[in-house]
């Protein structure tokens, strides 16, 4: 399949926001995966706002907890804090210059093989709910159109989030952050569980988790919630 | 707000007895506001300004209707900003109830922590109308250290103690070890993340620390006798 394909199936694959079983965590699991391929990125990742400002990882295109814990370091300094801070992008850092800029986060990107960071908002009219955080393995960066294609996967990731194509009252805005936050830490609480019956690492244990999704076709989050809660059986589902 | 927040996260603090409800409301903009803990059969107000926030109650755990059932049970927000506005069928009984305490604007956050559902936070106003963007803030940043107070102390860390519970509040391996806690001890995640809590507590050391060692399978709870 080429570029101009793949990106046409992957536009169409996010219009599945507007359909019923729809689900926040998987649809936005999808959209990092595609930002990979589509941007030839190493890694992306959404990182919502929480009420407190506190940015939490929702979506990851590998869920390794290395990757994870970079993302999360972001609530120091980054690019997505700058990103969220400064209500822009910032786009094309290369990390090898930005030991200063960021300290702490810039060799601990490095060392995970990663040499040039992204971040692009995730905005709703003057409001940054979060941001799209891509890592290049390479020193290049986003050029002209691919910039443009990463802020509309940015700004696709957004309307799934909040789901609604209008939204005027903050209060509707808070609530749908907050369920997307609740629906990730479900996702953890299950990947505990599975980690601890399967005996595999919490790190696999998301893509068993998916696998059973797809091939029961269930909802992700629901499915979480279900093991998280113990009405689900594990044994059976893995069977 | 901050003062609250600080008081409630103190080492130490007694929980949400450590703030005047009266002042949380106050710093709100609500008349009132009230914190129930979900136990079986219903809710439990464990904390609340004087005035109607207990008759609110009174009323829901009756009727079994009202923006505190719904916001427990749904695990969303449930904002209605003013009752008398209010199609009929949406609370039947309890609308017309509240209106005759003087209550015109309802505000249920639900305390959670994903699975783990502990109890609600229902603020109310005799005004009708929504809240500010910056009271919204504040209402969800008291739901969350309402959350951590009804959870129990964490031990004091080099960072003040709320901080390094919020910080850690949606750090991915306190829920993961969570998760893992409840199937070694064959708990519910909500007893599971309170042993992980207690733990951490009682051997002074920051939660995500503890939680890090649980995911690593450093740390098992089922082999050691606290």
């Amino acid at each position: 399949m080429d570029r101009e394909q793949r990106l046409a199936e992957t536009f169409v694959e996010l219009a599945d926001t507007l359909t019923d079983d729809f689900d926040i965590i998987d649809f936005l699991h999808v959209l990092a995966a595609r930002c990979v391929e589509l941007l030839d990125v190493g890694a992306a990742g959404l990182l919502l706002a929480d009420h407190d400002g506190s940015l939490v990882t929702v979506a990851a295109s590998d869920e390794r907890s290395r990757l994870l814990e970079l993302f999360e370091a972001q609530n120091d300094e980054g690019p997505c804090r700058d990103c969220y801070r400064l209500g822009a992008a910032v786009v094309n850092v290369d990390l090898d210059g930005a030991l200063e800029r960021w300290p702490r986060f810039a060799p601990q990107a490095i060392a995970g093989g990663f040499r040039s960071a992204n971040a692009l908002p995730l905005r709703l009219r003057s409001q940054v709910i979060g941001s799209l955080n891509l890592f290049h393995l390479d020193p290049g960066g986003l050029r002209g159109t691919e910039l443009r294609l990463a802020q509309a996967l940015a700004d696709a990731a957004t309307i799934g989030i909040l789901q609604q194509r209008s939204v005027h009252r903050g209060e509707v805005v808070a609530g749908q952050l907050q369920q997307a936050l609740t629906s990730r830490i479900v996702i953890e609480q299950a990947k505990g569980v599975l980690a601890e019956r399967l005996k595999v690492s919490a790190d696999d244990a998301f893509e068993v988790l998916r696998g059973v999704a797809r091939s029961r076709n269930r909802l992700l989050s629901e499915l979480a919630r279900d093991v998280a809660s113990g009405t689900a059986d594990v044994a059976t589902l893995v069977r | 707000m901050a003062g609250i927040v600080s008081a409630l996260a103190r080492e130490g603090s007694p929980g949400l007895g450590a703030v005047a409800a009266a002042a949380c409301a106050d710093a709100l903009g609500l008349t009132g506001v009230a914190v129930s803990v979900l136990v079986p059969g219903g809710g439990d107000v464990v904390w609340r300004t004087d005035g109607a926030s207990a008759r609110l109650d009174d009323l829901q755990f009756t009727l079994g209707q009202g923006p505190g059932v719904d916001a427990a049970a749904s695990g969303e927000l449930v904002f209605e900003a003013d009752l008398e506005a209010l199609p009929a069928q949406r609370w039947p009984a309890f609308t017309p109830a509240a209106l005759e305490l003087g209550v015109r604007a309802v505000f249920a956050v639900p305390l959670q922590i994903g699975v783990i559902r502990l109890g609600v936070v229902l603020g109310h106003r005799d005004a009708a109308g929504t809240l500010s963007s910056a009271a919204l803030a504040d209402l969800l940043v008291f739901a969350s250290a309402a959350t951590g107070a009804l959870l129990g102390p964490l031990s004091d860390g080099p960072e003040p103690q709320w901080v390094s519970d919020q910080t850690s509040g949606y750090r991915a391996e306190v829920h993961q070890a969570t998760g893992m806690i409840s199937v070694q001890l064959d708990v519910t995640q909500a007893v599971a993340l309170i042993r992980l809590r207690a733990y951490a507590f009682s051997q002074h050391r920051p939660l995500a620390d503890v939680a890090a060692d649980v995911v690593a399978r450093r740390l098992r709870f089922d082999d050691n006798d606290d």
